[in-house]
């Protein structure tokens, strides 16, 4: 069981954003996209949601397209968490993380959507917050609230749109951890947009990163995530380091650019 | 020691998982209550506004004329011209007055719902322009096309005079169309409710621009008219009003309650809404839709009661939240407390005079509204 995208094109009136895409998310794995700024990820996230019908090619969801998966039962093939939340005024936590169970309710909720809800909410420590207005939180606790709005959702495939913009550094490690470990024990798949190579490297057990509207590479993080790769995508310069076993990227300032715009 | 460590870790943990529902059950209580408070302060304010006026007429033969005319056993009030006043005059103004507030409140919040802006009401997206100027065509041009008009039909009883039947008709036919333009242009330029509510305000300005023209080249007895019917006033309302009204309003309202649980799930924004199952442009535009029509219904026999359909959502919002399954009968009841209070000032303040509603209405309701903006941005502060 997988959500496979087959040979997507996707773009916007005559620019292309999205050419011949092809990425497989298997169910268990964490998938990480990475590109820089415009360089479609957002697009393919959204594409990937239904959100936007693609151009060309398939978006196949465990054997379905999933053009052709009934919008009620869509929420439970796939769980979006946009990049930027505007929260309605007057919405209250529990409200918006109850979201979450909406395909599953009538008219109101069960005993079983308050157990999700609550299981949810554990997970993404936000206990403390759910009396509270979502307009009166900072953005790192909304950030966490949609979290838990997608995780109560209970989707087979988790589609995350750089959910640790908004986090310190603390809280993008535990939401990824969190992921994770939702991951393994619900055994859902996670297609997930990232700045941060670090967590990338860390976190995703593949790594695809665009370029030019193209798949530049795929792969393991190790074997993505190089130096070479980094500044051919990225146009910086950077090295790998090794400590504790673990792989980190340093990044390099080019000399050139601090003469241009200063240290 | 190791037996009771676990349970006490389970008591925990069972306290976690009954809390949010404990928070969702204790909120869903507070706007129960809050819903009912208003129904009951709505059937005080009835009784008092089918009691108040140029005549008062003691609160206890008020509850016997209403008692009496449903239970003909109960014995009515000695004074028989109270029956007649409080059934033929006050009664009709007293139920459209809850009606029309009921039904306003609930286009409100439905369309501020849909197109998650909290500036949005049936007034702002140009409804209540395009419907008056509907109600100027048929008040100033209708008599130069076709003369004055004195004929006259009969429905349920009431005597309703061709020419302002038609005067509602065209209210209520522009108001409409204006929607459906608006619906048109922001499908032409991408569904986005940025669009939708600059369209809406638009033509809101253009069909203002109509109801001015009309003004100019109106004589003095249209004039007054057209003054009187976009102050809005509950005069002309009768029992079959009533009853004309009453089926398309219970039925938008239900079918706007029906959409309640998608309208929620929308306020996580149109991406996440889609994601989540919902169609978000069918579920817009038959909000939108609804609740012009239920806006139209009102408005077409009462003249422009506006800024209710703007104010009664909001302070329903504050109050008790976002939840729109909730929100929707709050808003109802919320609408009608303030125009009945309305309806009293207007008819008491000044008796024997009777002041147009609406007048009262933004008085009352924009400083009350005044209140409670300040009274949030202190508990903001605080």
């Amino acid at each position: 069981m997988s959500l496979v995208i087959e040979g997507l094109e996707q773009g916007y009136g005559s620019r292309t954003v999205l050419q011949d895409i092809d990425i497989e998310v298997p169910q268990g794995k964490m998938v990480a996209v990475l590109g820089p700024n415009g360089s479609g990820k957002s697009t393919l996230i959204k594409t990937v949601c239904n959100i936007m019908k693609p151009r060309k090619g398939r978006i196949i969801a465990d054997g379905e397209d999933i053009s052709d998966i009934d919008p009620k039962e869509f929420a439970t093939y796939l769980g979006y968490v946009p990049q930027k939340y505007a929260p309605s005024d007057y919405m209250q936590v529990f409200d918006a993380i109850l979201i979450g169970r909406a395909p599953y309710m009538g008219w109101s909720y069960s005993k079983n959507d308050f157990e999700v809800a609550a299981r949810a909410i554990e997970q993404m420590g936000v206990e403390q917050l759910i009396d509270k207005n979502i307009q009166d939180l900072s953005g790192g606790q909304i950030q966490k609230v949609i979290l838990a709005r997608a995780i109560a959702q209970e989707p087979r495939y988790y589609i995350l749109d750089e959910p640790t913009s908004a986090l310190d550094l603390r809280n993008q490690l535990n939401t990824l951890r969190t992921m994770r470990t939702l991951m393994r024990e619900r055994d859902a798949g996670v297609l997930v947009a990232l700045h941060d190579l670090n967590l990338a490297m860390r976190y995703a057990d593949h790594v695809v990163m665009i370029k030019d509207a193209h798949v530049y590479a795929s792969g393991p993080p190790q074997e993505v995530i190089t130096p070479d790769s980094i500044r051919a995508v990225y146009d910086v310069e950077s090295e790998v380091v090794e400590s504790n076993g673990e792989l980190y990227i340093h990044i390099r300032e080019d000399p050139e650019d601090v003469e241009r715009i200063g240290p | 020691m190791s037996d009771e460590s676990g349970l006490a870790s389970r008591l925990r943990e069972l306290e976690k998982k009954s809390s949010i529902e404990e928070v969702y059950e204790s909120s869903v209580a507070r706007k129960r209550l809050y819903i009912l408070g208003c129904a009951v302060v709505t059937v005080v304010l009835f009784i008092a506004a089918l009691s108040l006026g140029s005549v008062d007429i003691p609160f206890s033969d008020t509850v016997k004329v209403i008692l009496h005319s449903i239970f003909p056993f109960i014995e009515g009030p000695e004074n028989e011209t109270y029956s007649l006043i409080v059934l033929q005059s006050r009664l009709p103004k007293a139920l459209m007055a809850i009606i029309t507030g009921a039904a306003l409140g609930v286009a409100g919040a439905v369309m501020q719902g849909i197109l998650r802006n909290p500036l949005v009401s049936p007034f702002t997206l140009g409804v209540s322009s395009a419907a008056a100027f509907g109600a100027v065509i048929g008040i100033i041009f209708w008599p130069m096309l076709f003369g004055a008009a004195t004929s006259y039909i009969y429905i349920f009883g009431n005597i309703f005079y061709t020419r302002n039947l038609l005067v509602m008709l065209f209210a209520f036919l522009v108001g409409l169309a204006s929607v459906m333009f608006v619906l048109f242009l922001a499908r032409r330029s991408d569904v986005s409710k940025s669009t939708v509510i600059l369209a809406g305000v638009i033509i809101g300005y253009l069909f203002q621009a109509g109801v001015s023209f009309g003004k100019y080249m109106s004589d003095d007895e249209a004039l007054s008219e057209i003054t009187f019917w976009l102050l809005g006033s509950l005069n002309g309302v009768t029992i079959s009003t009533v009853l004309i009204v009453l089926p398309p309003v219970i039925l938008c309202m239900l079918y706007m309650e029906y959409l309640a649980p998608k309208i929620n799930v929308m306020a996580a924004g149109d991406d996440v809404a889609k994601s989540l199952g919902v169609n978000v442009p069918k579920i817009r535009n038959h909000g939108l839709i609804v609740a012009t029509l239920i806006t139209c219904v009102c408005i077409a026999f009462t003249g422009v009661i506006g800024f209710i359909g703007l104010m009664a959502p909001h302070i329903s919002r504050m109050i008790i939240g976002n939840d729109t399954r909730y929100l929707l009968p709050a808003a109802a009841v919320t609408g009608s407390v303030v125009l009945l209070v309305s309806d009293i000032l207007s008819r008491t303040l000044f008796a024997p005079e009777v002041l147009p509603i609406g007048i009262f209405m933004y008085l009352f309701g924009g400083i009350f509204f005044i209140w409670l903006i300040g009274r949030k941005k202190r508990d903001v502060v605080m």
